[in-house]
């Protein structure tokens, strides 16, 4: 089931003068269970892209589809209730909320549905899947940017998401912590039927996943395995176009 | 000829037939070398020349391993390194490793090409990250090399994850390339002054 799809989503930002193409076409669908690993350096748009398909931001062009549900169609409350409960993120740029412990902060979400000795366990366990639960007790300013990354992930799983955007993260990480990151992924999609969208700036973080794909200059490359029509129609990249440049 | 080596390195772990031999240089190897299987026969036929590895004669009495057959029913010869062969791999493992150029079609374009290829360039390099891409599939769900530092696998193992891994730097570093050239190429091309005053 097509738990997620991008259909042709565009979006431009004006930086300076001039307008930069952050996302060109983007065709994606992401089945439950799917583990997508995306490559992108600085300034790809990959960051743009899992805003975009969160319903965070609104895309310029082209519809974004969670569940059925166009989500420029959602009202901004359910847009936002989605968030809570069916779409998990984790951000480069997290923070943990003000004035809790770590654990505190992960089990927050299970407050409600939970007794808090029950919530505060089930957040110990999350931690140490992850592999930070000796920061249970710190506070976000004794943190690394490592740790920091993986609570944002323990604090996305905890509330057992259908959808979880990852936007790089095993950045920061040494190899056993990265592996151990990528596991905990891997894992999530295949037992729980987690979709994962995920972002990485180099090949060996992205070859745990299912399905791998690159995106540079807002364009998404994906296998001949998964093409829909041509790979890129760069404009007058053929002869016959009639728009090729004469140089020189 | 690297490969005569590397099929005497194979028969020096244990004997083995032809199809057999193929089979382990995939596993070992892993799947960038892109041999064909002609490639063994003929490293053989050279290394049996040579009088590095010998056929295993039949013996009595026990079903003598060279009395099976292949699919086509030719008799399926079985190989073993002669003492000589196993003091050249011993040799060919001391010394030095050479480095093969560089050689891609891709290099040879660009090269010899003008300003009023850039756009067929550019998509070049996108076709080019995308065939990057699809061998790096290939590599999907293999064990990752951080694995090797958190577990005591055989040394086999090892070194067949360090010599995927080989491949998996060297697609790495190529997409890395192709990028950069990209966005440069995309910046002439848009602006086709700066493209005149440079021919």
């Amino acid at each position: 089931m097509t738990l997620l799809s991008l259909d042709g989503v565009t979006k431009r930002y004006a930086r300076g003068y001039r307008e930069v193409e952050a996302l060109a076409g983007i065709e994606l669908d992401v089945h439950a269970g799917d583990f997508v690993a995306i490559w992108g350096g600085s300034r790809s748009g990959k960051t743009t892209l899992l805003r975009i398909a969160a319903g965070i931001e609104p895309p310029d062009g082209g519809r974004v589809v969670f569940d059925g549900h166009d989500l420029a169609a959602l009202a901004r409350k359910a847009r936002a209730r989605l968030l809570l409960t069916d779409i998990g993120c984790v951000w480069q740029t997290g923070r943990i909320t003000r004035g809790l412990s770590v654990l505190d902060h992960v089990a927050l979400p299970r407050f409600k549905v939970r007794s808090h000795a029950q919530a505060r366990g089930e957040a110990h366990d999350v931690l140490e899947r992850v592999g930070v639960a000796q920061c249970a007790h710190a506070r976000w300013h004794e943190l690394s940017d490592g740790e920091r990354t993986r609570v944002a992930l323990a604090h996305a799983l905890i509330r057992r998401p259908r959808l979880l955007l990852a936007d790089e993260p095993t950045a920061n990480l040494n190899m056993i912590e990265r592996e151990q990151v990528l596991g905990v992924l891997r894992s999530v999609a295949d037992e729980a039927g987690v979709a994962i969208v995920m972002t990485a700036p180099d090949a060996p973080n992205l070859l745990q996943s299912h399905r791998l794909m690159s995106l540079d200059g807002g364009r998404l490359i994906k296998p001949r395995s998964e093409q829909r029509g041509t790979l890129i129609d760069f404009p007058g990249s053929r002869p016959a176009s009639g728009r090729a440049s004469r140089g020189g | 000829m690297s490969v005569k080596y590397a099929v005497l390195g194979l028969l020096a772990q244990r004997r083995g037939y032809g199809y057999d031999l193929v089979q382990r240089f995939e596993e070992q190897v892993g799947p960038a070398w892109q041999l064909n299987a002609g490639a063994i026969y003929v490293a053989l036929d050279k290394l049996e020349q040579e009088g590095l590895v010998r056929p295993i004669a039949a013996s009595d009495g026990e079903t003598p391993p060279t009395r099976r057959r292949t699919v086509r029913g030719a008799p399926r010869v079985i190989y073993e390194a002669t003492p000589e062969g196993l003091e050249r791999f011993e040799d060919w493992m001391a010394t030095g490793s050479s480095m093969s150029p560089l050689r891609e079609q891709l290099h040879l374009k660009l090269a010899l090409s003008q300003p009023r290829n850039l756009p067929r360039l550019i998509e070049l390099t996108y076709e080019q990250e995308q065939a990057c891409f699809e061998r790096l599939e290939q590599h999907l769900g293999g064990a990752p090399f951080e694995e090797l530092l958190s577990s005591t696998p055989p040394w086999s193992a090892v070194a067949s994850v360090m010599v995927r891994d080989a491949e998996i730097a060297h697609l790495q570093a190529t997409v890395e390339w192709l990028r950069r050239i990209r966005e440069a190429m995309r910046w002439l091309h848009e602006r086709p002054e700066a493209l005149r005053s440079r021919t």
